[in-house]
Order: structure tokens, then C-alpha cells, then sequence
């Protein structure tokens, strides 16, 4: 609970991800695919990827760690059963350690999936309350049975990716987004009392309501908790043509 | 404490809820309802603990119990706090007498009008998920049965939040308190949504989805993606 113990893996998280070499892709797609190397790095992973839903129905696999991976997410899609799927409609964490196990459960997905050389997952949805915004879905070579410090890891990972995805609703695309340290989304829940007005005061939907409110809090120098108890007081408007940092 | 006969009654309730399949923070708000009547206290909270260690707000038996809460979670101190890092109870605190403990809790609670406060962690094995909260007018004592009733009811908390009982304990915390704590997010948004939407307040918001939930026979954060799917934007 303290400021130490929350910076610590984040700030890890974030230095792991910018240890990443860029590949010239532009926006949010660049910084998504670090993320996922890091993450693989990190949590000896055989590959991890972002796929962004939108609803059940559609999908893209935005970022991936390498193509052994991206292959095996997009499979998902092809068979319509996996873990990203069920962790999307289920809103919470699915984790599978032996994907042996599930073959019953996922008839389509399972057998491909240990071919191409997977044998646990772990999908993590990337929400916002009723936001949903997708998932970021690990695989490991062995079997495994994360510990508790790795699934916090993950989490951590899945945080930042949520918050990027956020932000991204406001980025240029052909601009690279880059967290900083001081920039997680805090967890208050007035926070998202005020995402739900502004939503309504702007009609826009629920991600582009909090990054509206990111960036009209960074812009003014307060922190987004502050902001939003000026929302809910009347105090404070969010202005639909402010501009991400 | 309420008679044993009520509270027999207030038992099985919970865990007919429990085996019937239900809205977690539904369930967790009516557990902090039944907590504050059983102990006769004038507040009652619950706050759980995420991955990273920061204590979020959950349910509370009114308005007095959820901004107690809030105190402590801003001021990163009080007696939930305690409970959560230490794994044990606080039990029959005066709060005219803890400004040492909790500097700024303390003479806040106090200047609100209450007098005593017990904190009972949500325990599963060796972790400690979140806590309890009951908070008094008076210098209302606890005596160890008391204690024993209301660390049952953080218990049954703690197990509706963590109900598959073939997991690990690992495994459990990340799935299924992510599972709770996005499910009061959601409701956040919409209570937010309706107030504005309805010109009416946050908590009047609150209590038309809980109206609307009851009514429906629906969980609470399923209403509350109704309420944001009626009012957000449409996509595209």
C-alpha cells in the first residue's frame, strides 16, 4: 500500500518494455508488440499477444511477441473457442495451466494449440468496468502453474496495456505513445462515476470519456482523482476538443 | 448482538445467495446491510485489496460506511488498513483515543460522530484479500463471541469473492477478484451515467439500480451494463 510497493512493478513493467528495440511501426501497435516481448521475457513466456474486441464478434490480433504466437491467438478466431474468447465474455481472468486438460472445453483450439508447441495460457481481459477493450493472452512451452508474484506481473502488464489502449483513443495514429511513470490509471471509484457523466455530457463512449479526462487532468496539471471529484461536483467540464499530451 | 435465531437466519440467507449463483458486489452490499443490523452497528464497510496492493472500496451498509472507507483509503491509514496488513482483527477501538494510531482517521471519524471500530480481515489461507468494517456511534464492545460472529460473516465474504474451490490460491485471487472489483467499476460508470442522464445524484442513481436489480431478479452489475449500453454512444 505504500508509494514504493506500488511503483516498483510498474516502473519494471516499464523499463522491460522500453528495453525493446522499436521496428518502425507507428502508434500504438509498436509499443504494444514491446509490451508483449517484455512480458514474454519476463515470465518466460513462448509468446504473448493484444487482441483487440470491440464485441465477440469481431477481433484483431494488434501485437503480438512473434508469429508463432500471433498464429496461435488468431486461430481462436478460426474455431470461434479459446481462451481470449471465454476471458472476454467471462470479464475476468482465464487461466489454464495444462491445456491438456480442456480439450473437452475447447475442442477446436486445444489440439491445434499443442502443436504448434503451447501447452498452458493465460488470458487476461483488458476492461475498464463495462469498457471492454480486448485481451492480452500469454502462452507458455511447459505446463504451468504461474506463482503468485507472476500472475501479479501479468496483471501489471495487462494494466498498462489497458491504459495505453485508453489513451491510444485520443493519439494520432502515426504518433508513438509513451507511459510514463506517473501516468497509471489510478483506481478511485469516484474516477468512474465521473467517466459515466462525461460519457453522457459528450456522447462518446466509455474509453474515449476516460481519455478525455487523462488528458484534460494532465493538461491541468491535477491528478485524474482530483478531476473527477470536480466532475461530479460541477466544478470541472471536460471539453470534448482536448487534445492528448 | 442480534438474537441467534435471526442470525441463524441471516446465515442461511447468505449462503442459499451463495449456492444459487448471484451478483458478487449485490451480495457483498446486502452482507454489509446484515453485518451493521446482527452487530448493531451504525456503519459498515467492506474494501478489498488488488494485485497491487491498493485497497479499493467494495460495498458499505449506507453513506456513513462507505465514506469511513474512503477516509482511510485516501489517507492510507485506519483501522481496515491494519487489518489488511496485518491478517488480524482490530477490535473494540476508541477512535476519541487513537489519533496516535491513525493521525488523520481518527479525530475525522470522531468529528463524524463515531466513537468505536472493529476491523475484521478477509482471510484465505495465507493471504489476506481485503477487510470488514464496523463502525459505531457508541463505545459499543465486542466481546469474543461477537468477534467470532463477525469475523464468520468476513469469512462468507471472502469465500463468495473466492468460490471455486479447485483452484489454487493464486489462481483464485487473480481470477475472481478481478471478476469483483471490474464489477464496481461498472456499476461506478453507471450510477454516473444515470445521475447525469436523470439529473439526479450519484447515490439516488445507486439506489434506482439496486430498485431495477431487485425487480428484475438481475444482478447489480448486470443492470448497470444495461444502463451504460442504453446510454453510451453507439459504436463505429
Amino acid at each position: 500500500m505504500t508509494d514504493e510497493g506500488e511503483a516498483a512493478p510498474r516502473e519494471r513493467a516499464l523499463a522491460l518494455l522500453n528495453r525493446e528495440p522499436r521496428d518502425g511501426t507507428l502508434g500504438v501497435a509498436d509499443i504494444l508488440r514491446r509490451l508483449c516481448r517484455a512480458a514474454t521475457l519476463d515470465l518466460d513466456l513462448a509468446g504473448a499477444t493484444v487482441t483487440l474486441m470491440p464485441d465477440l464478434g469481431s477481433h484483431t490480433v494488434a501485437a503480438a511477441s512473434g508469429p508463432r504466437a500471433r498464429h496461435t491467438e488468431e486461430m481462436q478466431f478460426d474455431v470461434g473457442e479459446g481462451p481470449t474468447r471465454e476471458a472476454y465474455q467471462a470479464r475476468q481472468p482465464v487461466l489454464v495451466p495444462n491445456l491438456e486438460s480442456v480439450v473437452a472445453r475447447w475442442p477446436g483450439f486445444t489440439p491445434t494449440a499443442l502443436a504448434a508447441g503451447m501447452s498452458a495460457t493465460f488470458s487476461l481481459p483488458l476492461n475498464v468496468g463495462a469498457a471492454r477493450l480486448g485481451a492480452l493472452t500469454l502462452y507458455w512451452h511447459r505446463p504451468a502453474r504461474p506463482a503468485e508474484t507472476d500472475l501479479r506481473i501479468a496483471l501489471v502488464f495487462a494494466d498498462l496495456a489497458t491504459e495505453l489502449l485508453i489513451d491510444s483513443c485520443l493519439a494520432d495514429p502515426s504518433e508513438s505513445l509513451e507511459p510514463a511513470l506517473d501516468s497509471a490509471l489510478e483506481t478511485q471509484g469516484h474516477i468512474f462515476q465521473a467517466q459515466g457523466m462525461v460519457m453522457v455530457d459528450l456522447g462518446v463512449r466509455l474509453p474515449e470519456a476516460l481519455a478525455r479526462m487523462r488528458a484534460q487532468a494532465f493538461a491541468s496539471g491535477q491528478s485524474l482523482a482530483a478531476l473527477a471529484a470536480e466532475i461530479i461536483d460541477g466544478t470541472a467540464i471536460v471539453r470534448k476538443d482536448q487534445k492528448l499530451r | 448482538m442480534i438474537p441467534r435465531a435471526q442470525l441463524l437466519d441471516y446465515f442461511v440467507e447468505l449462503t442459499d445467495t451463495l449456492i444459487d449463483g448471484f451478483d458478487v458486489v449485490d451480495f457483498l452490499h446486502d452482507l454489509t446491510v446484515k453485518a451493521a443490523v446482527a452487530s448493531g452497528a451504525d456503519a459498515v464497510g467492506l474494501v478489498l485489496a488488488d494485485h497491487q496492493g491498493r485497497v479499493r472500496y467494495m460495498a458499505s451498509s449506507n453513506e456513513e460506511g462507505k465514506l469511513l472507507e474512503l477516509l482511510q483509503i485516501q489517507n492510507d491509514e485506519g483501522p481496515c488498513l491494519d487489518a489488511i496488513l496485518r491478517g488480524v482483527p482490530v477490535v473494540n477501538a476508541d477512535l476519541g483515543r487513537a489519533s496516535g494510531r491513525w493521525p488523520t482517521f481518527a479525530p475525522a471519524a470522531s468529528a463524524a460522530g463515531f466513537q468505536s471500530v472493529h476491523a475484521f480481515p478477509m482471510r484465505l489461507r495465507t493471504q489476506t484479500i481485503g477487510a470488514l468494517n464496523i463502525f459505531g456511534a457508541d463505545d459499543s464492545r465486542f466481546d469474543p463471541d461477537d468477534v467470532r460472529v463477525v469475523q464468520a460473516l468476513a469469512d462468507v465474504a471472502t469465500i463468495a469473492i473466492l468460490q471455486q474451490r479447485d483452484r489454487s490460491e493464486s489462481e483464485l485471487i487473480t481470477e475472481q477478484l478481478q471478476a469483483a472489483l471490474q464489477s464496481r467499476v461498472t456499476i461506478e460508470q453507471a450510477k454516473g451515467a444515470l445521475a447525469r442522464s436523470q439529473s439526479i445524484s450519484p447515490s439516488a442513481a445507486f439506489n434506482v439500480l439496486l430498485t431495477t436489480a431487485r425487480s428484475t431478479r438481475q444482478g447489480l452489475a448486470e443492470v448497470a451494463r444495461s444502463v451504460i449500453a442504453d446510454l453510451e454512444a453507439p459504436s463505429g
